[in-house]
Formats: C-alpha cells, sequence, structure tokens
C-alpha cells in the first residue's frame, strides 16, 4: 500500500519520494501540494483503492502520506 | 498616516483574509482599530433562479466600501486608467500626500505571486499590492498577502504586472465606534436576513436538477477554482471565518463571554461549508453526482446550524 500510495502523490506532485518515508512527505514539505493537489490525490486514492473518501476525512489526509495511509487502511478493514 | 508609519506597517497574513484584506488590516492593526467590524453585512446568502450559474449564489460585497469608511474610518477610492502614464502619475500623486495605494497586479506578472509566470492562471485574476515608497526607479510594496519582507519592484516591471486599476487608500483622522451599540445594529440587521436560511434550502434543492448540472459540467477539465459557483462557494465559506473574527473581536473587547462562545460555535458552520466546497470541488474534477447529493445533505445541516447560531445571537444582551 505504501508504494502506491507513493506512486500517486509522485505522479501527482511531480517530485521523487522513493528515498523518504511516509511520515516526511507533507503539504510544508511538498511545494506543490497545494488544496487543488490535495484533491486530485484524493480522487487517484478513491480511484486506486475503490474507496470513497469523506470530506472529514479529506481533511485529515492533509497532514500528510502517513495519515493517508492510516485512513486508507482504516477504510479497507 | 506618515511615511514613517507606513514605511513600519505591521506585516500580516490571516488566512481568513483576501489580498485586500490584508492590507487594510495592515493599517488597522496599526492605528489600533478593529478591522473585522467591516465585516458587519456578511452573514448573508442570496440565492436566484437565473439561468446563468455564475448568478445563481452571491454574497454582498465582500469589501464593503461603506461599513470600511464607518467602521474604520478608510476611504476607499478605485479608479482605472488605460495608460500607464496616468497610472504611474495618480500612485506618485497619492504617495506624496502620504497615502498608501493598492495597484492591481496580473498575478502571472506579479514576482512575489506564487502564480508567477504561471500559464494557466487566466488574467482576471488580480492580486492587489500596497505601495507606499517611491522613487525614480523603483516602488516599494508592502504587501502582506505573498510579501514576506517589504520589498521593491522595478517601476519598468510595474507596468508590466499592472491592470491600470488602482485604489487609493485614505485615511480619516479618527473615528469613533460604539461597540454596544455595533452589535445592537449587527444583530438587528440580522433578523432582516432570514431568507439566508430559505436560500440555502432552495440552493439544496437546485442542486440535484439537470439543469444546473448542465452549467456545471461546462467547467469540467478547467482548474476547478476559477468555475464561478466555486468562486462563490469560496467566499461565502470566508464571510462565516470572517463572522466568526468579528464575533471574536466583539467579545474581547466587550468583555462578553456569550459573544465568545458564539464566536467559537461559528466553526459548525465553517466546518460544514468547508465540506460543501470540497464536495463541490470534486463534483467538478470528476463529474460523479454522489458528491452532490453529500452537498445538498450538508446544505440542509448548515441551514439548521445557522438557525440556531442566530437564535443564540438574538438571546444575547450587551
Amino acid at each position: 500500500m505504501e508504494e502506491k500510495i507513493k506512486n500517486i502523490l509522485e505522479k501527482i506532485l511531480q517530485q521523487d519520494f522513493s528515498q523518504k518515508d511516509l511520515k516526511e512527505i507533507n503539504m510544508e514539505t511538498c511545494k506543490n501540494w497545494d488544496s487543488l493537489a490535495h484533491l486530485k490525490i484524493i480522487i487517484s486514492l478513491e480511484e486506486e483503492f475503490d474507496t470513497e473518501i469523506e470530506p472529514d476525512e479529506i481533511y485529515l489526509m492533509k497532514e500528510g502520506a502517513l495519515k493517508i495511509k492510516e485512513i486508507i487502511e482504516d477504510k479497507l478493514k | 498616516m506618515n511615511k514613517q508609519e507606513l514605511l513600519t506597517l505591521p506585516r500580516l497574513h490571516k488566512e481568513i483574509n483576501t489580498c485586500t484584506d490584508d492590507n487594510l488590516n495592515m493599517i488597522c492593526e496599526k492605528l489600533s482599530r478593529i478591522y473585522s467590524l467591516s465585516f458587519y453585512d456578511l452573514w448573508d446568502f442570496s440565492f436566484n433562479n437565473n439561468e446563468e450559474i455564475s448568478e445563481k449564489i452571491y454574497l454582498t460585497n465582500e469589501i464593503n466600501y461603506a461599513n470600511l469608511k464607518k467602521f474604520t474610518g478608510i476611504i476607499l477610492e478605485d479608479q482605472q486608467f488605460n495608460y500607464w502614464e496616468s497610472t504611474i502619475k495618480s500612485i506618485k500623486e497619492s504617495l506624496k500626500n502620504n497615502n498608501p495605494i493598492m495597484i492591481h497586479m496580473f498575478r502571472r506578472l506579479f514576482p512575489w505571486d506564487v502564480n508567477y509566470m504561471k500559464e494557466n492562471v487566466p488574467d482576471f485574476f488580480v492580486h492587489k499590492a500596497m505601495a507606499i515608497d517611491i522613487n525614480e526607479k523603483d516602488i516599494l510594496f508592502t504587501d502582506g498577502y505573498c510579501n514576506k519582507f517589504n520589498e521593491y519592484l522595478s517601476i519598468e516591471q510595474c507596468e508590466k504586472s499592472t491592470t491600470n486599476k488602482l485604489t487609493k487608500i485614505i485615511i480619516e483622522n479618527s473615528i469613533d465606534v460604539d461597540l454596544k451599540e455595533f452589535f445592537k445594529d449587527f444583530k438587528n440587521n440580522q433578523k432582516n436576513k432570514q431568507y439566508i436560511f430559505k436560500n440555502i434550502e432552495k440552493f439544496s434543492i437546485e442542486l440535484q436538477k439537470e439543469k444546473i448540472i448542465e452549467q456545471m459540467n461546462k467547467y469540467k477539465g478547467d482548474i476547478y477554482m476559477y468555475s464561478p459557483m466555486n468562486n462563490s462557494l469560496n467566499k461565502i465559506t470566508r464571510s462565516r471565518k470572517k463572522i466568526k473574527k468579528l464575533l471574536e473581536d466583539l467579545g474581547k473587547n466587550l468583555s462578553n463571554n456569550k459573544i465568545l462562545e458564539l464566536s467559537k460555535e461559528f466553526d459548525k458552520s465553517i466546518i460544514y461549508w468547508e465540506y460543501v466546497n470540497l464536495l463541490f470541488e470534486k463534483y467538478s474534477l470528476t463529474l460523479n453526482k454522489s458528491n452532490l447529493e453529500k452537498c445538498s445533505k450538508y446544505l440542509i445541516e448548515i441551514v439548521e446550524i445557522e438557525k440556531y447560531l442566530y437564535k443564540k445571537l438574538e438571546g444575547i444582551d450587551v
């Protein structure tokens, strides 16, 4: 799952995260991660994991990649 | 305001502020005036059944010149020129009189804007920067919206970046606002705005109709923030944040805990408006109708929340 999330983030944020830990990837460390990019990430996550992400979860996911992973894991349980 | 005061304006950028707000807010902070009082009329929601999507929902002017003058003593005067020669003449004249001036710039041509040189930023997206010092070569910008420090821009670059629109800022020497009276007026003013709840309900129903969906679909593929409906919804959400700030400032200045409590309770409305925004933006990108269905449900909840907030406001005496 971590790889899939990284792939989505790399594609949308146009940045290489192969050497980065999920906890290092967030809106503060990625200059391209603005609100539009965030929504595109959400839509890609929904497609990739065949799930629907609710507005409150979209908000929480702004914390960064690690939070994204936690929420997606929780949803797929 | 003398030149020294202008040059030492406290730089600020607040999340609830537009670029114009930031500039005016800086002046108010310097003069110990309460900028948020100019938000007096912003708890609003207008809706009409016009054919065009951009006209369906709207908000009273976000920067209300009359309220700004009345409650902060700041007078704004817009000027539109056709030629740079006239624009620069007016800038110099204003600064000579120690009045700061907002110069409207194309965002993609303003060096300190995040959208600088980005091709997909449309020309109508303007940014207002405040100039407060000038020599023959450069203009000093003290805008707090995107500059971290005071920055000089060459007159040549300024000429390239400007829309030739200016907003002169004239500051009255003193302003006398009785905050208790202000609060009473604010409460009474809101009494005349019961239409808000009906309008939000109407909007919620309208969102399910094919006609509006067809209109919105025109914006698919466009950058979502430029679609007119998203733009209006952003303004509405910001208006609730501004009302929260107004109540917070009133509560603090009047040492009134009930007003402070009400201010905090506005978070409920704000978060739901944020959700509506998100779902709407998601719809703009995906055209998945379930987002609009959820939007409608949140709007109905917003009606209940804002009715509750209004009742609470009604019950507060100062």
